[in-house]
């Protein structure tokens, strides 16, 4: 540019006549008219100044366009599928319709790892330093390995969380298939979803199901089939672990309030944990996972490294696996 | 954002896409476009926040013509928005989030989110100003043409065009 500073329009070719830079800019990008064209063709064939900022123009403008698409952290995307997410974000931004005080800081688990969207706004709003969420992320080694955009639209599942932790409950009473006695006074519950065995040979030759002979150092119990649901049942000493897949992606809007959206290697997963039951769902891919114990987390967070994905390879995903779950379940 | 500003969306037949279709689709794009306009994952968070609560309206009445050129509209306003609301919160009453209340106050962390995951470039376009940067982010990530821009922007296609040039102007410049 020969010009003045580039804040200013400028014009070309001193002691030829006043040309208005910017038509060099509406000429790159089309939307010059048939006049403008013909005069910056012009110009740019008698002027060198003008010939070469058009081409360092036409040099930015296609930098900026070719700027890759931004990977947004894991556990940010996570959360973006949370299902109480919006809810949140409603009475974050309106604090005086949410108990008339901005919301306090507030996650399933006071040591969660992952910073809470809602609550990262509230503190923003309140005037407060805010917790920067890739930093945490970053802190808490949440691995970052996927993104929503490349995840198939979806035909999503919804997850009947309540009836497969009261069906679980169920197996492992004393009236159970486990044979585990059971650990409370309370008769089991009612199996609200009874499904019919499967043999261990018809089971091996389902899908999916050969991974999963082994599961975080457990043994296949016993496997069930109904309606395009598997329940395999898990058990190593005294833990009882299930694992239901379902086929399709997880409707995150299913799932009940009081569990929270985090992001387990490359996917996004939902846990929940309360008085020694866990629950995560995740998904793995084109099937969704519910684990449920009620032995804590350990079993779950063992069994989910041994659940079927399509990672890079096998050794960088156990790899980054085993850091995120360890990651996740510092409850 | 301001929530009482209302999302123009086209008025028509509804076939609603939820959030969780907009998310899984369109988050990298929006996410993107967030990243580019706010310069650091932080504020272009922040950014995604409030365009999820407008798009939650929004959905309600969206005519799906172009998801994206929507989603990119909308991003856009909540930006300007939270620009403007910048420009009005005094300083003095928020000492502790003086990086956002400074226009180029740039923090320890939001440097190293830049410098980590950006590149030269994205430095670049962080320090244009703020009416150059939307305009060139709109013609060259969100893809409008200057009209649109125009019209989206409340502003004459003259001053469209203007801004584009002396935002790629000024980019020339840094990166030279």
């Amino acid at each position: 540019m020969t010009g003045g500073p580039p804040d200013t329009v400028t014009a070309t070719g001193s002691g030829t006549p006043a040309f208005d830079d910017e038509l060099l800019t509406a000429y790159l990008d089309g939307e010059a008219s048939a006049a403008e064209r013909h005069e910056v063709e012009r110009r740019v064939e008698t002027d060198p100044a003008a010939r070469s900022l058009l081409a360092e123009l036409a040099e930015v403008r296609n930098r900026v366009r070719s700027l890759p698409a931004v990977e947004p952290p894991a556990s940010f995307l996570a959360e973006l599928l949370d299902p109480d997410l919006l809810d949140r974000l409603e009475r974050s931004a309106d604090p005086d319709r949410a108990s008339g005080v901005v919301a306090p800081i507030e996650t399933t688990h006071p040591s969660a790892p992952v910073a809470s969207l809602a609550d990262a706004r509230a503190r923003r709003q309140a005037g407060r330093p805010r917790r920067r969420v890739a930093a945490a992320a970053a802190a808490g080694t949440v691995v970052v390995a996927g993104t929503l955009a490349t995840l198939a639209p979806p035909a999503a599942a919804a997850v009947p969380v309540h009836d497969y932790m009261v069906r679980h409950e169920a197996m492992v009473g004393d009236a159970g298939p486990t044979g585990t006695p059971a650990t409370s006074a309370d008769p089991p519950p009612a199996d609200p979803m009874p499904m019919p065995s499967v043999a261990m040979a018809e089971a091996d030759a389902m899908g999916g199901l050969p991974a999963m002979g082994e599961l975080g150092g457990m043994a296949r119990d016993h496997v069930f089939s109904a309606g395009g649901t598997l329940h395999v049942m898990y058990t190593e000493g005294d833990h009882e672990l299930s694992v239901y897949r379902q086929h399709g992606r997880a409707s995150w809007a299913s799932l009940p309030s009081g569990g929270e959206m985090v992001a387990i290697g490359d996917a996004p997963a939902w846990r929940w944990h309360d008085q020694g039951a866990t629950v995560v769902v995740l998904e793995r891919g084109a099937d969704t996972y519910t684990l449920v114990s009620a032995d804590g987390a350990e079993p779950v967070m063992a069994a989910v490294v041994d659940l079927p994905s399509a990672g890079p390879t096998m050794g960088q995903r156990l790899t980054d696996m085993m850091t995120a779950v360890g990651d996740q379940f510092r409850w | 954002m301001d929530l009482d500003d209302p999302v123009s969306v086209p008025a028509g037949p509804v076939t609603v896409p939820t959030w969780e279709d907009v998310a899984r689709t369109h988050g990298r794009f929006l996410y993107t476009v967030a990243y580019r306009l706010t310069g650091n994952h932080q504020e272009a968070q922040d950014l995604v926040q409030d365009v999820l609560l407008r798009v939650r309206r929004g959905l309600l009445t969206y005519e799906p013509v172009n998801l994206e050129g929507w989603l990119g509209r909308i991003t856009t306003n909540a930006f300007l928005d939270d620009v403007r609301r910048q420009k009005r919160r005094p300083v003095v009453s928020l000492p502790d989030d003086a990086e956002r209340v400074l226009p180029g106050a740039v923090s320890a962390a939001d440097a190293l989110d830049a410098a980590g995951l950006s590149d030269e470039l994205q430095d670049a376009l962080r320090s244009l100003p703020e009416e150059f940067r939307t305009a060139v982010v709109l013609c060259d990530v969100v893809g409008y043409g200057y009209q649109e821009i125009a019209d989206h922007l409340g502003v004459p296609v003259g001053t469209v065009r203007s801004r584009i040039h002396r935002g790629r102007a000024q980019l020339r410049t840094v990166l030279s």
